[in-house]
């Protein structure tokens, strides 16, 4: 198998580099320039590494949608349910089907409910798309729609550790972190992997950490809550100026090659004198990279402004500079997309999550596309699951859908998968994933052969096991693939 | 002994002594999971993914129906015949062909299913895993065709029909765990005692370690490095036995102590500090997944605020040199026993240390989830063994069966109380008692089980029933305590692995790798030993020593192995220094990083034990401000999971979800940026340079030179005292107006060298 050979990268010689140099010769001034910053990545963990298989895609954006999307408000059109509006769930469900959803609820006096929107079709494909994305159904010829997603959990926090991990528990590698793994990265003055999270949600950490896989892979997080859009400790003290800064870097890299000549053998020390010259390059490049007024008036008004819209057109600005995989969690704080009857009702929870995410992330396939960029970067749209067919018996003014992982849509865009394309279905009540069902582990497989990365070869060996993201699972749906 | 409550009545712990011994022990790779599947590269194994929505209850009522039973003879026996049951039929068993230990050529084979899980739902042909593979969903079947659309529509209709089946006969009970073969494997064989291996020359040699050592050594025509000098030396101890930096007093003392006991005499006072505790029992506490939360999620990531009494316990522990069988036996029979002393009670609480599920209300999920918590993590810390891995069927590698695994559920089950929230419908507890279960889910009781342990790691006459039977204390039948009983067993349970895996974890602190590099996994799939006697003969110290920890350590540190200096001599030839030819450099743990920068500028808090010290929020970032409250030693920093402080963050700190035999390391610029901008280490180096000051006073040279007293335990080298001047001396325009006096810059720069966290 062809295991990545953690040492031969990491376990770098340093020597060669700083040999030849009399003392004092090595100025911080290069630290800035390219040609040493490249010589320091291609010593580095994340040197670009060669796909098992020619990629289509280079980049992924993915974009997770924290809560529970209902397939049946946004792209799975059910006309059907209208009819059966008001039946009983037990009288056409089984109690196994019914258990087997949420624990948490009962849903003996469930009624099935009719979609709250309305569906049209849309572009030269006639995809159907409802009515809260009206920015997004300009864009649907590109995009590959699957209707068929399946997972093993109705639970918030589960479900979305299996959508990042493929694992049911916290602690295995997230999806950026196994293909930063798999692939390195294109900058090397910045992480390969970045999330942009607005807040925690339930799945916790282990949706961008790197669980067992180095840290190195694992997501350097911003968290946009408050409008902030930086870095941990990137900001120098207020208290140190930049020369300060600059001197203080020049003696340690001085005082750290002395020490490092006495041990030959040690690449981990080589390594962390990269890692200070790079995490000095990022103070320099990070901010800029962070800074939208760098962008045209007219490219920001197209991705809107709402702090979604700055995820997305930051995420294009992080790709464009070479990070390898840059996830977006929308609505982290408060599950914002679960639409029971008590949390705001379906109606108006899912138009306001259309409004705040439609503009942005239409904004971003269309710049994409303007750019050349979309053809190698992978967008990603994603949620834990979907939402049952039927309206939760609860005592709430308001309507509201339970969860439901039998069959609910996600969807694809630019990075090598067909251009308005819609893949399998549900049944005609929009309960299970009937036709082409696509799992979590499907899904995952389908991304990597994408990036050029073959997901029973991508393993890592971790307590005496070779791991991977798919487990024993997974298939690659390459219907999807243009 | 009576110190700390305990009855002594553990009869085999202390008295018997190494005769006769063949303990006999299985594999491990922890893996706790969640109704996952343990698979070895190369085993295709599936689990059924709608799992959740399987039905197995209407097992086919109608299995004599005249029509369905035509049906069946006419339609489905024909293809089973022809396309199945060659790989899948006892036949194809005895010709050791069978795969996925699936029998289709019974009735009670097809309901019962193979590792993949039962074959069909009868009833539900679309969550029926025969449906599927056949159309190549999941599992593809039969591999190399796909059968036309017209059998798959007949098989379909066949189980909606309810499967009826005329043929009978059982499913053979197809274990294949090979306990004769098992026994084989080095680390379940008996302990080897054969003589201390011959050397050469005996110049080097300083204790029977170093015969060990050197014998593999000249084996590959290497030769070891020369002593580390005395600085060296002290410097690496201080971290190594007591995690901190020694102080220049101390290492003038043991410069000046010519005597040719300075050393041993070094170490033994570093062995009865107190630090010592604090160093070590962090060490097991990564083992023992600690954390002080229930971390199911990150919302409801309730706190235990108790939870510290264990971790003070570990301590103790380690600071009384606890003998490690009692240790271990502590932390197995838990109350009902030894519940006198705060030591005990605080062990005690092992079991429950895991993480709950608090996402389900289905108390069934939560009370199996914590009982794989309990097992999979008695397994891998103690035996290194991957118990977890027979959660839904014997496991792939090592000689454990499922039968086994749950049989280790049922010791448990007593300890499991499942708190129900409210709900909108309370969820039956369907498990009363402990089952064996098949596919890992309560759904699929299979029979009842009684407590049990591993069998491979019995000597062949020996029962499980010999410990549970109250044979050996006619005082209590509580299968916690037989289990300790057989764990701590050196004659017929097993208690040789156990030595054999805390051996290799204490060789493993103090050289940085194990002599087995897997230290959670001693099976089949773990890396076998470099040095396997003297593994053995390590392990057989600490039983001659009476399971006590201290005498190890001194052996280990006191040998010339240990006392090598870091060398590039044979770098080409043993990179990763398996042979042991030089003294490794490494990184210190996050944990000690942390406490260095606290100890170098004097703000180290000697407050020890209690409850743990809150440092920061779930914010990240700087949010995490420290404050003089909160410069205790990081093993007294609250471990609420989840929510970490950045140094533990950037520098890899153990995760604390599942035992963590051994730390990655990783470098990378968040740890980078952590050094250069976090207030902490600010904070830290402006303390610093007021302490240097004070102890230095103003001139520029002196100052260079206590502060590499201070933080590497040696003076500067002309160069380092050159540069440290020229950076002290220097005059910019801006530093005038920047708050900061040069010495903080130079003192924080200190603390972000490689030497800094670097021990070599």
């Amino acid at each position: 198998m062809s295991r990545i050979d953690e040492n031969s990268t990491w376990k770098m010689n340093r020597r060669a580099c700083l040999g030849g140099l009399g003392l004092g010769q090595i100025a911080l001034s290069g630290l800035l320039a390219e040609a040493d910053a490249a010589g320091s990545a291609a010593r580095s963990p994340l040197t670009p590494r060669q796909p098992h298989i020619t990629s289509r895609a280079k980049n992924v954006i993915f974009l997770f949608m924290v809560g529970g999307a209902s397939h049946l408000e946004t792209f799975d059109h059910k006309p059907l349910l209208n009819k059966y509006a008001g039946r009983n769930a037990v009288d056409l469900f089984s109690t196994d089907e019914l258990d087997g959803l949420n624990p948490e609820k009962d849903y003996s006096r469930s009624k099935v409910l009719q979609p709250v929107f309305s569906f049209k079709q849309h572009g030269q494909s006639g995809m159907w798309v409802s009515e809260i994305f009206p920015h997004l159904s300009k864009v649907v010829d590109e995009i590959t729609m699957i209707n068929s997603m399946h997972t093993a959990s109705s639970i918030h926090s589960v479900g979305q550790i299996l959508m990042h991990t493929g694992y049911l528990r916290p602690g295995f590698p997230s999806l950026g972190a196994w293909v930063t793994y798999g692939l390195g990265s294109e900058n090397h003055n910045m992480p390969g992997f970045v999330a942009l999270r607005d807040g925690i949600s339930s799945g916790g950490p282990t949706m961008y950490r790197s669980g067992f896989l180095p840290g190195t892979y694992q997501a350097t997080v911003i968290d946009t809550q408050a409008g902030r859009f930086q870095l941990d400790h990137l900001q120098r003290p207020g208290h140190v100026s930049l020369n300060q800064q600059r001197r203080q870097l020049e003696l340690m890299t001085r005082l750290n090659a002395l020490h490092r000549d006495q041990h030959a053998s040690q690449g981990e020390l080589d390594a962390r004198i990269d890692s200070f010259e790079k995490a000095f390059r990022m103070q320099g490049v990070a901010p800029e990279l962070f800074d939208l007024n760098r962008e045209s008036k007219s490219v920001r008004n197209l991705y809107g402004d709402t702090s979604f819209g700055k995820q997305c057109l930051t995420a294009r600005r992080l790709v464009e500079s070479g990070v390898r995989f840059v996830e977006i969690f929308n609505g982290s704080q408060g599950r914002r997309w679960d639409a029971h009857g008590n949390r705001g009702g379906l109606i108006n929870n899912h138009r306001t999550n259309a409004a705040r995410t439609d503009q942005g992330i239409a904004g971003l396939i269309t710049d994409l596309k303007a750019r050349g960029l979309l053809d190698e970067t992978l967008v990603v749209w994603a949620t834990e699951f979907g939402r049952t067919p039927f309206e939760e018996a609860n005592r709430e003014a308001k309507i509201g859908r339970g969860h439901h992982h039998y069959g609910f849509s996600m969807w694809l865009a630019g990075g090598g998968v067909k251009r308005g394309f819609t893949y399998g279905a549900t049944d005609d009540l929009g309960m299970h994933a009937v036709d082409s069902p696509v799992s979590h582990h499907d899904f995952h497989a389908t991304i990597l052969h994408l990036l050029g990365l073959d997901h029973k070869r991508l393993t890592y060996r971790h307590n005496g096991r070779d791991f991977r993201i798919t487990d024993v699972h997974g298939r690659v749906v390459d219907d999807l693939f243009v | 002994m009576d110190d700390y409550g305990l009855p002594g009545n553990l009869p085999h712990l202390n008295s018997r002594g190494l005769a006769g011994q063949d303990p006999l022990i299985c594999s491990s790779m922890h893996v706790a999971r969640w109704r996952t599947v343990c698979v070895a590269p190369g085993v295709a194994c599936i689990i059924l993914l709608l799992a959740f929505a399987t039905a197995t209850n209407s097992l086919a009522a109608s299995g004599t129906d005249d029509e369905g039973i035509k049906f069946f003879e006419s339609r489905i026996r024909p293809v089973l015949v022809n396309k199945c049951l060659s790989c899948h039929s006892q036949d194809a068993a005895k010709a050791n062909k069978l795969k996925g230990k699936l029998l289709l050529d019974s009735r009670a084979g097809v309901l019962a299913g193979g590792e993949s899980g039962p074959a069909i739902a009868p009833g539900q042909p679309a969550q029926s895993l025969l449906i599927q593979a056949m159309r190549h969903q999941s599992l593809e079947m039969p591999p190399d065709e796909r059968l036309g659309e017209n059998v798959i529509r007949d098989f379909v209709k066949w189980i909606e029909m309810g499967a009826p089946d005329p043929r009978d006969g059982r499913k053979v009970d197809l274990r294949v765990v090979n306990l004769e073969a098992g026994r084989q494997h080095w680390a379940f064989r008996p302990l080897n005692t054969s003589a201390l291996p011959q050397v050469g020359s005996e110049q080097w040699v300083r204790n029977p370690v170093d015969r060990f050592v050197l014998a593999q050594l000249q084996q590959r025509n290497m030769t070891p490095a020369a002593e580390a000098d005395r600085r060296t030396l002290i410097r690496r101890v201080y971290f190594d036995l007591i995690g901190l930096p020694p102080s220049p007093d101390a290492v003038k003392q043991f410069l000046a102590d010519r005597s040719t006991t300075a050393y041993q005499h070094l170490i033994d006072r570093l062995l009865k500090s107190e630090h010592y505790g604090e160093r070590w029992a962090r060490h097991w506490l990564d083992v023992a997944r600690f954390g002080e939360s229930d971390g199911s999620d990150v919302r409801e990531n309730k706190l235990r605020p108790d939870a510290w009494k264990y971790r003070d316990a570990v301590i103790t522990a380690f600071n009384k040199d606890l003998p490690y069988n009692e240790f271990v036996a502590l932390q197995l029979a838990g109350r009902g026993l030894y519940t006198k002393s705060s030591l005990a009670a605080g062990l005690a609480r092992f079991p429950k240390l895991g993480t709950t599920l608090k996402d389900s209300d289905n108390p069934n999920d939560k009370m199996f989830h914590r009982l794989d918590d309990m097992v999979s993590t008695t397994g891998s810390a103690f035996l290194g063994l991957t118990i977890g891995c027979a959660r839904c069927h014997d496991h792939k590698i090592d000689p454990i069966t499922a039968e086994e695994y749950y049989r280790l559920t049922a010791v448990f089950f007593s300890q499991v109380k499942v708190e129900p929230r409210a709900s909108d419908r309370q969820i039956p507890l369907e498990i009363r008692e402990p089952h064996l279960l098949a596919g890992g889910s309560w759904k699929r009781p299979v029979r009842k089980v009684t407590p049990g342990f591993v069998e491979v790691l019995m000597r062949e006459e020996s029962r499980s029933e010999d410990w549970i039977s109250g044979k050996l204390n006619p005082a209590t039948r509580d299968p916690r305590y037989a289990l300790a009983l057989w764990m701590t067993d050196v004659n017929h349970g097993a208690g040789q692995l156990l030595a054999r895996v805390i051996a290799n974890r204490v060789w493993q602190h103090h050289f940085g790798r194990g002599i087995v590099d897997t230290p959670n996994d001693f099976g089949f799939l773990g890396a076998p030993p470099t040095h396997p006697k003297l593994l053995d003969w390590l392990a057989g110290e600490l039983l001659r020593n009476g399971w006590r920890l201290k005498p190890l350590h001194r052996l280990i540190i006191n040998s010339a192995a240990y006392r090598q200096a870091s060398s590039a001599r044979w770098v080409e030839t043993d990179r990763d220094n398996h042979w042991i030819w030089h003294y490794q450099t490494r990184r210190l743990e996050a944990e000690i990083i942390r406490d260095n920068a606290l100890s170098v500028s004097g703000s180290l808090k000697q407050q020890m034990h209690g409850p743990s010290t809150r440092v920061g929020s779930l914010a990240g970032g700087d949010a995490f401000e420290e404050n003089p409250r909160t410069w205790r030693r990081s093993v007294y920093m609250m471990a609420p999971r989840f929510d970490t402080h950045p140094v533990l963050r950037v520098f890899d700190a153990a995760d604390n979800f599942q035992s963590i035999g051994a730390r990655t390391v990783s470098t990378t610029p968040s740890g980078a940026l952590f050094m250069l901008n976090a207030s902490f280490l600010w904070q830290r180096a402006a303390s610093m340079a007021e302490r240097i000051e004070q102890e230095a006073g103003k001139e520029a040279g002196n100052q260079v030179e206590h502060i590499y007293e201070v933080a590497f335990a040696r003076p500067p080298t002309d160069e380092e005292r050159v540069l440290g001047i020229q950076f002290l001396q220097q005059t910019h325009d801006e530093d005038s107006k920047r708050g900061q006096p040069v010495l903080v810059h130079y003192c924080h720069a200190i603390m972000g060298l490689n030497e800094f966290i670097y021990i070599r």
